[in-house]
C-alpha cells in the first residue's frame, strides 16, 4: 500500500479541471462533482473509461465534449473489460517501444447500474484478473438518467418509478446490493467508499486507489435531486447526512483490514437523512425503525470488522 | 502504422460519444457510405495481405460455372463438401457448378450476377432461417440481386445444416435430384431435411 506524498487539504487542491463547464448534468447534480474531484485528485495522467448512464450522456453529447482528458465509452455491460484491452495495449506498446512510460492510469467510471447490474460481470472478472486500475462507481441509488428506475444500488423503500407506491407496492422491496464488500470478496488492495459531501476524505481516497498497484474499487455516493425528488440545494447536505447518519458509512479496506474514515461518527437518527428526500416521504414510523436499525447493525458490524469498538 | 486516434493524456480524445437523434442517421449514412466504398479497395487489400501471408481471399470462388446448368451458391465451411459434390456430380455428367461466396457486405451482386452468367437454375444453401422471413438470408439477397431484371434465373432456397445437422455430400446430391427431378417445384425455401409428423 502507497500512501500518497501528500495529503490533499483545502490549501493545496489540484488546479487540474477534467471537465469543462457547460456540460448538461442537471442542476445540483452530485454526481458530476464527486466525477470533478476525484479526477482532480487523480491528475491530468490518466484514461478514462466510462459505462453508459448519466455521465456518459451529460458530457460527451455528440459534437460537444466536456472532457480534458482522455475518454472512451463502448457500452454499458464492458467498461472493466474495455479497460483491461486499453491497459493491455498500453503495456504492449511500451514492450514495443510505442510509448516511452506507463504511469498512465487507467480509471473506469459507472454509475450503480452499471456496476451493480449491467457491468457486474466484467467489472468481476477485471478485478479477478487484477489489473492495474481504479474503478469508480458512482451510486445514485436508481437508473436516474433513463428516468428513475429502480437498480439493485435502490436502498430498500425508496419509491423509484419501477418501484411504484400503491396497493402492493411500498417502495423498493430488497436490500441494497453492497457492491464495496462485493468487490473486497475478491481481495483486491484497496476498496473504499466516500462521498462529494466530505471532498477532502473523497479526493484523498481517489488519490490512494490511483497510487495502489493492481485493482482498485472506490464506491461514491452521488445524490440526486432529480431522482431522490429533493430539493436541487440539498446535494451535498444529503450526502453529508447520509454518513452522519449512518446510512452510507465512510470506510477503507486496505489489503483486507477494515479502516472506518474519520467521519461519520456522529450518529445522527436515519430520519433526518430520509425526511428531505421525497422519495422516502410515504416510510411509515415502522419502516424508518427498520432502517434505523439495518443502519446501526451495518455500522456495528463495521466497527467489529474494524477491530475499534469505543464506546 | 499508426492509430488514426489514441487515448494519450497529452492530447486528450473523447472516443464514443452520445449521438441522439440528432446525429444518428448521419452517422449510419457514414457508416454506409464506408462500407459501400470499400468495394473500391478491398481487392487491394486483399492482395497486401496475401503478400504478407501467402494466403489469396477473393470475393467469390466459383467451380466449374462456366458450361453448368445449375449451380450451387454456398457460404462458409460448405464449400469444401460442395466441391468434392460437385467433383463427383461431373463425373456422372451433369452439368454442375458451384460459387462459394466469401465477401458478404457490401454485396458483390454485380461479381455474382457475372458468375452466375447464363445458368439456368441456381439453388441457394442457407444455414440459417430467420422464422416468418421470406428465406435465408443468402436466398434474400440472391433475389434481391436479380429484382429488377427481365432475364435470370430459376432460384430454390435450402435452408440445411441447423444447430450442426449433418450435411454430406450426399445431401447436396440429394438436393439436386429434388430440384432436376421437379420441374414445377415452387421457386421458395425450404427447410430441407425437417422430419414432419
Amino acid at each position: 500500500m502507497i500512501q500518497p506524498e501528500k495529503k490533499i487539504t483545502a490549501k493545496n487542491i489540484p488546479d487540474f479541471e477534467p471537465l469543462s463547464s457547460g456540460h448538461r448534468a442537471c442542476q445540483g447534480c452530485a454526481e458530476i462533482l464527486a466525477q470533478r474531484l476525484v479526477l482532480k485528485a487523480i491528475g491530468k495522467d490518466a484514461i478514462v473509461v466510462s459505462a453508459t448512464g448519466c455521465m456518459e450522456v451529460v458530457t460527451t453529447p455528440y459534437p460537444q465534449t466536456a472532457w480534458n482528458m482522455p475518454w472512451l465509452h463502448v457500452a454499458f455491460e464492458n467498461a472493466s473489460a474495455v479497460a483491461s484491452g486499453v491497459i493491455g495495449a498500453r503495456s504492449a506498446m511500451v514492450k514495443k517501444q510505442r510509448i516511452k512510460k506507463n504511469s498512465t492510469k487507467v480509471i473506469v467510471m459507472g454509475g450503480d447500474g452499471a456496476t451493480a447490474d449491467i457491468g457486474f460481470q466484467s467489472l468481476s472478472g477485471a478485478l479477478e484478473r487484477g489489473h492495474d486500475f481504479v474503478y469508480v462507481c458512482f451510486d445514485n441509488e436508481a437508473y436516474m438518467n433513463t428516468g428513475v428506475q429502480r437498480s439493485s444500488s435502490t436502498p430498500p423503500g425508496a419509491w423509484t418509478t419501477t418501484s411504484p407506491l400503491g396497493e402492493y407496492s411500498d417502495g423498493k422491496q430488497g436490500g441494497k446490493k453492497d457492491m464495496a464488500a462485493i468487490a473486497a470478496a475478491h481481495n483486491i488492495p484497496y476498496v473504499a467508499t466516500a462521498c462529494p459531501g466530505y471532498p477532502f476524505d473523497l479526493m484523498n481516497k481517489a488519490r490512494k486507489a490511483a497510487l495502489t498497484p493492481g485493482p482498485a474499487y472506490l464506491h461514491v455516493l452521488a445524490p440526486c435531486p432529480t431522482g431522490w425528488r429533493m430539493d436541487t440545494r440539498f446535494g451535498v447536505r444529503i450526502s453529508k447526512l447520509a454518513v452522519d447518519t449512518r446510512v452510507f458509512p465512510l470506510y477503507e479496506i486496505i489489503d483486507g483490514q477494515y479502516v472506518l474514515s474519520k467521519k461519520g461518527k456522529k450518529n445522527k437518527p436515519v430520519e433526518d437523512y430520509l425526511k428531505i428526500q421525497g422519495r422516502f416521504k410515504h416510510l411509515r414510523k415502522e419502516s424508518v425503525k427498520t432502517i434505523q436499525e439495518n443502519a446501526d447493525k451495518r455500522f456495528a458490524e463495521l466497527e467489529w470488522l474494524a477491530g475499534s469498538i469505543k464506546n | 502504422m499508426n492509430p488514426l486516434r489514441m487515448l494519450d493524456p497529452e492530447l486528450p480524445r473523447s472516443i464514443g460519444a452520445f449521438g441522439a437523434q440528432n446525429v444518428y442517421t448521419e452517422v449510419k449514412m457514414a457508416q454506409d457510405m464506408a462500407l459501400d466504398q470499400s468495394a473500391l479497395v478491398w481487392e487491394d487489400v486483399w492482395n497486401e495481405f496475401s503478400e504478407k501471408f501467402g494466403r489469396r481471399y477473393k470475393s467469390l470462388d466459383t467451380c466449374q460455372t462456366e458450361d453448368a446448368d445449375t449451380i450451387f451458391i454456398t457460404m462458409g465451411s460448405l464449400s469444401e463438401t460442395a466441391r468434392s459434390a460437385i467433383i463427383e456430380m461431373r463425373e456422372t455428367e451433369e452439368k454442375v457448378g458451384f460459387i462459394n461466396l466469401r465477401l458478404w457486405r457490401p454485396f458483390p451482386g454485380k461479381i455474382l450476377k457475372k458468375a452466375i452468367g447464363n445458368a439456368k437454375k441456381v439453388i441457394v444453401i442457407d444455414r440459417m432461417l430467420s422464422p416468418g422471413s421470406q428465406g435465408g438470408p443468402l436466398g434474400l439477397e440472391l433475389r434481391a440481386t436479380y429484382c429488377n431484371e427481365i432475364k435470370h434465373p430459376k432460384i430454390w432456397n435450402f435452408i440445411v445444416g441447423l444447430g450442426g445437422r449433418l450435411i454430406s455430400r450426399q445431401t447436396l446430391k440429394k438436393i439436386h435430384e429434388d430440384v432436376r427431378g421437379n420441374k414445377h417445384l415452387p421457386e421458395k425455401y425450404y427447410l430441407y431435411d425437417a422430419r414432419v409428423k
